[in-house]
């Protein structure tokens, strides 16, 4: 599902390179789910960001469902991305301007669903939201923007799904319940899930675990 | 078929254009009052340019239509002496109906108003007038040509008005007597304010004798008015064309066909229409610098979002179409919305400009103006936005994952930035030569628009770091925060300045220029100048009327000879040769003036020698030594040691030019072209212009009406009815230009509104801290009202500073006048501007001091 091949990431900071990104290799098979944990500065979000295809490595390749990322531009990542990928944000992300009903449709929309209402209802209806499906972000707790979040990130049925400190805002509580919510989706769906996190539970609770260290993999264990 | 080709297979274009329809439309929920006062920006701007253009249409029809009525005949001969016969014999020969006219100013009496005078121009005519159009009388009514009877007059109707008279009342003209037969309202191709100065009295040319006001000296114009059949039109003005340079030149001839007088109704037109379209462009152009400015504020808030719809799949391609069909909606509406303003206020300046065009303006709607404004203000707001909507293509996705990972790019390296721009510019200027049809105009009209702009910015970016610089340790607190709120981040202060600082500009430079030119014919009580004048006095009346001013307590406070003459030869050429040279330096009107010259030992004090000296006497032969004001030096093509030939009624006199002089024209100080010496010109047929200083109103009328019953051929002018002309005219010009400077101001308070609309939540956020850490409302009340009063203020001050050079080059380089500073002026005008933007500013910022801080940390 995804293969990152020798993946260097090295920033400017001044005149002198940062090298964030140290030649990280790893093969993440399809259905399965890893997390990817370490300390701050690690490389945990790059490595997420270069392996979703929002940025670029500086050498090597990212491949996600065998097609090279490399040779695609920006347009075509991005149709890739609303076709196979879905995100859930440590800042929920939702757009405040749109209804919790109209920002799980965006998804779908974008990729011509023929009927992107019905099945954005649906996945609010999963997470428990579907009476709260004409309420603005602003209206909505931390815990149901998440909800919301995850509907929309799952309702286009990706092959991957990207999760970004996805309970780092959140009491343990609702933590817990939005990590329940993750799995569940992803076991439903049969769909890869790649959680970046702080959260030992929530790393323990994933198939395979990669430790980062100064942008290199430090462990890589099921 | 590989996954990336199955993915970009399955978004349809349709579709994808529908959803950004709709994602537009949503994302601008709870923005679209603020999109909305964005676009409003241009919406004066745009109802200027739609109200201009469709009365220069409508102006313009009016003159196809109504051309041969605008002279009242084909053409018009003018001579300042009788015609001579060779010069008769020409218009003899013409073809057509020919009609003769004397026209001279005199008093006129009027025994039923208690023997009242007045200064009026007398018109004698041998048949009915005009030729083509309509001489407008009442009772009479309209009438396609009238003539009075041989003891008749039609008289001003605001004689009438203003003496309380009918028709049927007597009227004296020097020593006859007439009958006021009615009242003329209105005469073919002369405006309102032609008789502003000196009403018109038309009369019968027979018996115009028996008034006793035709004696040398007096100066009369002599003219006849030619009417021609349709297909002879072409050989009248060939006729005057071949005789142009001849028999026309000779005789001093001033000849008007109806192109001439066409061309020089839509030249004034044009230059009234062109200053309106100057202040109309600079409100368009400061509608779009406040929708680049908002905008950019606008996609600042707006770049998470754009984040994550990158990141859910859109391209940038989609997620800067959803914002331009943003602003192409909204701008629509703006333009839709000036376009309506356009044709609302079209149907306004008609009144407002009567006074100046010499016959009614019937507006019609132009559709072609509705279409120009909607297409041009879209325009202007689709390149406006599109300027800082092209930042949204280097809006990275990753942004969603990690905040500020993307900091704005600076504009000024995007190639497409300066391409939008330059099309912008373009697209003003090309206008801008549609309108004018003059290149030279037009560039000049966006490059003196745009140095404007930028020398406003530059001296609200002085003022405003002079107020930093100030030492404010010692000022109050709420003060320091205030000045520092200037200064915060994505601040638009300096595009608020500009644009209410160019409302300002426009407006000041306008009051001072009319107070500057009032000035000129204003004399205070207190000054020693005259106000008063006696012309056409013959020499054997000048003992009497001195003893009679002498009598009356207005002893003459100056009596000067005036010699008539006319130009013969300039530097020994005749001025037939002049005429026919190509590039001759003589200016056209010294080929027909009558100059009224004088002879005297001195120069008055409100002249200098500028170059030359001044020969006070001269007992020797002629060539004479004579004195030139500086204004004709040029027109004349002459300097010092140049010879002038003058024809002083049939007798050649020369002369050379031995002095220039620099004259400060002002009412009350007789001041004369030319100056001969003492001892050169006194044998010529002189009349006597005698100056007097009146107390008040009330002693000019009682010597006007002793005047008038023992000399009837002196007239009387009382310069203060001059003031108080002038200032008719001059208010009723300032009232059409203010209405548009109006429309500038307005522009300003939007993009002020707009700006600070904008920055609503970045001041409602410094309020709750404020607030938070124990402020009171009062406080954060105070901090705003002070910002909005240090906007104001600076705002006013730049533009009162750029207006003070402005007219300051106006008075120096157009008008040749001394500049004066109106230092209460401008504070008036920066008090009205300083409230005007605090108000606003208060309406903009309603709840801000009062919001709950939990609101917006929740929102954090």
């Amino acid at each position: 599902m995804l293969k990152l091949e020798h993946i260097h990431k090295t920033y400017r900071s001044g005149n002198r390179p940062l090298e964030v990104l140290a030649g990280i290799n790893a093969i993440v098979s399809s259905g399965e789910s890893l997390s990817i944990v370490g300390p701050s500065g690690s490389g945990k979000t790059t490595l997420l960001g270069i392996s979703a295809g929002l940025d670029t490595p500086t050498s090597g390749e990212v491949y996600i469902l065998d097609t090279p990322l490399s040779p695609l531009d920006e347009d075509a990542r991005a149709a890739l991305r609303n076709r196979y990928i879905g995100f859930v944000f440590q800042n929920f992300q939702l757009i405040p301007t749109l209804t919790a009903l109209e920002n799980v449709c965006i998804p779908l929309e974008l990729k011509g669903s023929k009927q992107p209402q019905k099945t954005a209802m649906e996945w609010l209806d999963r997470v428990g939201l579907a009476d709260r499906s004409g309420h603005y972000p602003i209206q909505l707790s931390g815990g149901e923007q998440q909800r919301v979040a995850i509907a929309r990130a799952c309702a286009g049925q990706p092959a991957l799904l990207f999760a970004d400190e996805p309970t780092g805002n959140l009491d343990g509580e609702t933590a817990t319940q939005i990590e329940n919510l993750l799995f569940e989706s992803h076991q439903e769906t049969g769909n890869t899930l790649i959680v970046v996190t702080h959260n030992t539970d929530l790393a323990a609770r994933t198939d395979r675990l990669l430790r980062l260290r100064r942008g290199r993999i430090d462990s890589d264990a099921a | 078929m590989s996954y990336i080709d199955k993915a970009k297979s399955d978004r349809k274009q349709p579709r994808t254009l529908r959803w950004i329809l709709r994602m537009a439309w949503r994302d601008s929920r709870g923005k679209r009052l603020l999109l909305l006062l964005f676009t409003f920006s241009i919406v004066f701007g745009i109802g200027s340019i739609v109200a201009i253009y469709s009365l220069r249409e409508n102006l313009q029809r009016i003159v196809d239509e109504q051309s041969r009525s605008l002279l009242g005949a084909d053409a018009v001969f003018q001579t300042r002496r009788p015609p001579e016969p060779d010069l008769k014999a020409f218009i003899q020969q013409l073809p057509g109906e020919k009609i003769n006219e004397m026209r001279f100013r005199s008093m006129a009496v009027f025994p039923s108003a208690g023997d009242a005078s007045r200064f009026v121009q007398v018109r004698a005519i041998d048949s009915a007038l005009p030729i083509y159009g309509e001489m407008e009388l009442s009772p009479a009514g309209s009438a396609p040509a009238a003539s009075p009877g041989s003891e008749e007059a039609f008289v001003e109707e605001s004689i009438l008005l203003q003496l309380g008279l009918q028709p049927g009342d007597p009227i004296r003209l020097g020593e006859k007597n007439y009958t006021i037969a009615a009242a003329l309202i209105r005469m073919a191709g002369e405006s309102e304010i032609t008789g502003f100065f000196a009403p018109r009295i038309y009369v019968a040319m027979e018996g115009i004798e028996e008034t006793g006001l035709i004696q040398t000296g007096s100066i009369i114009r002599y003219r006849t008015y030619v009417g021609v059949d349709a297909d002879e039109s072409d050989a009248l003005n060939q006729q005057i064309k071949e005789e142009s340079k001849g028999l026309l030149v000779e005789n001093a001839v001033r000849v008007e066909t109806v192109a001439d007088r066409r061309r020089s109704i839509e030249r004034i037109l044009n230059n009234l229409l062109d200053f309106l379209n100057l202040i109309g462009f600079s409100a368009l152009l400061l509608g779009g610098i406040g929708i680049i400015g908002a905008v950019n504020v606008y996609l600042l808030a707006k770049r998470d979002t754009i984040a994550i719809l990158r990141c859910l799949g859109a391209s940038a391609r989609q997620a800067f179409s959803i914002y331009l069909f943003q602003m192409l909606l909204f701008g629509m509406a703006g333009a839709v919305a000036g376009s309506a303003l356009g044709i609302a206020v079209q149907f306004m300046l008609p009144p407002l400009i009567q006074s100046f065009i010499p016959f009614d303006v019937e507006m019609r709607l132009s559709y072609a103006a509705i279409l120009t404004g909607l297409g041009f203000g879209w325009f202007v707001v689709l390149c406006s936005a599109l300027m800082p909507l092209l930042s949204i293509r280097h809006i990275s996705p990753l942004r969603a994952i990690r905040a500020g990972i993307d900091p704005p790019r600076a504009s000024s390296r995007d190639p497409l930035v300066w391409l939008t721009g330059s099309l912008l510019l373009l697209g003003l200027f090309a206008f801008a030569v549609v309108q004018s049809r003059q290149a030279l105009f037009a560039v000049s009209f966006v490059v003196g628009l745009l140095v404007t702009l930028l020398l406003l910015g530059g001296i609200a970016y002085l003022l405003r770091h002079l107020l930093k610089r100030i030492p404010s340790k010692s000022a109050p607190y709420a003060y320091r925060i205030a000045l520092s709120n200037l200064y915060r981040p994505n601040n638009r202060t300096l595009l608020m300045i500009v644009s209410l600082g160019m409302g300002v500009l426009l407006i000041n430079t306008l009051l001072l220029t009319r107070d500057g030119l009032l000035d000129q014919v204003d004399i205070e009580p207190t000054d020693d100048s005259a106000n008063v004048i006696l012309l056409d006095v013959q020499p054997d009346q000048l003992d009497g009327v001195s003893e009679l001013l002498t009598g009356s307590g207005l002893p003459p406070t100056d009596i000067l000879p005036v010699i008539t003459m006319r130009v013969e030869k300039i530097k020994g050429i005749p001025l037939k040769e002049w005429k026919n040279m190509e590039d001759s330096p003589v200016s056209n009107w010294v080929y027909t003036w009558e100059f009224r010259n004088t002879y005297r030992d001195h120069i008055l004090d409100n002249a200098e020698i500028a170059e030359g000296e001044f020969v006070p006497q001269f007992d020797g032969p002629p060539p004479y030594p004579v004195s030139l004001s500086d204004n004709v030096i040029e027109d004349l093509g002459v300097g010092i040691g140049d010879a002038i030939t003058w024809n002083v009624q049939g007798v050649p006199v020369e002369s050379f030019v031995s002095s220039i002089r620099r004259v400060q024209w002002k009412a009350g100080r007789q001041n004369f072209n030319v100056v001969f010496p003492l001892g050169s010109i006194e044998a010529a047929p002189t009349v006597y212009a005698v100056s007097i200083k009146s107390q008040d109103r009330l002693q000019t009328a009682r010597l006007q009406n002793e005047l008038t019953a023992s000399y009837s051929n002196v007239s009387l002018i009382d310069l203060s009815l001059v003031f108080d002309s002038i200032n008719q005219i001059l208010d009723k010009a300032a009232f059409v230009i203010k209405f548009m400077a109006g429309f500038t101001v307005a522009t300003g308070l939007i993009v002020l509104a707009g700006a600070l609309f904008g920055s609503r939540y970045q001041r409602m956020q410094e309020s709750v801290l404020f607030r938070t850490l124990g402020a009171s409302t009062a406080f954060i009340r105070t901090v705003l009202s002070l910002e909005f009063v240090l906007l104001g203020f600076i705002a006013s001050l730049s533009g009162i500073v750029l207006s003070w050079v402005a007219s300051w080059a106006l008075f120096r380089f157009v008008f040749d006048l001394p500049f004066v500073l109106d230092v209460p002026g401008a504070l008036i005008l920066t008090g009205l501007v300083t409230g005007l933007t605090l108000v606003t500013g208060w309406l903009t910022s309603r709840g801000i001091a009062s919001q709950p801080p939990l609101v917006i940390l929740r929102k954090e």
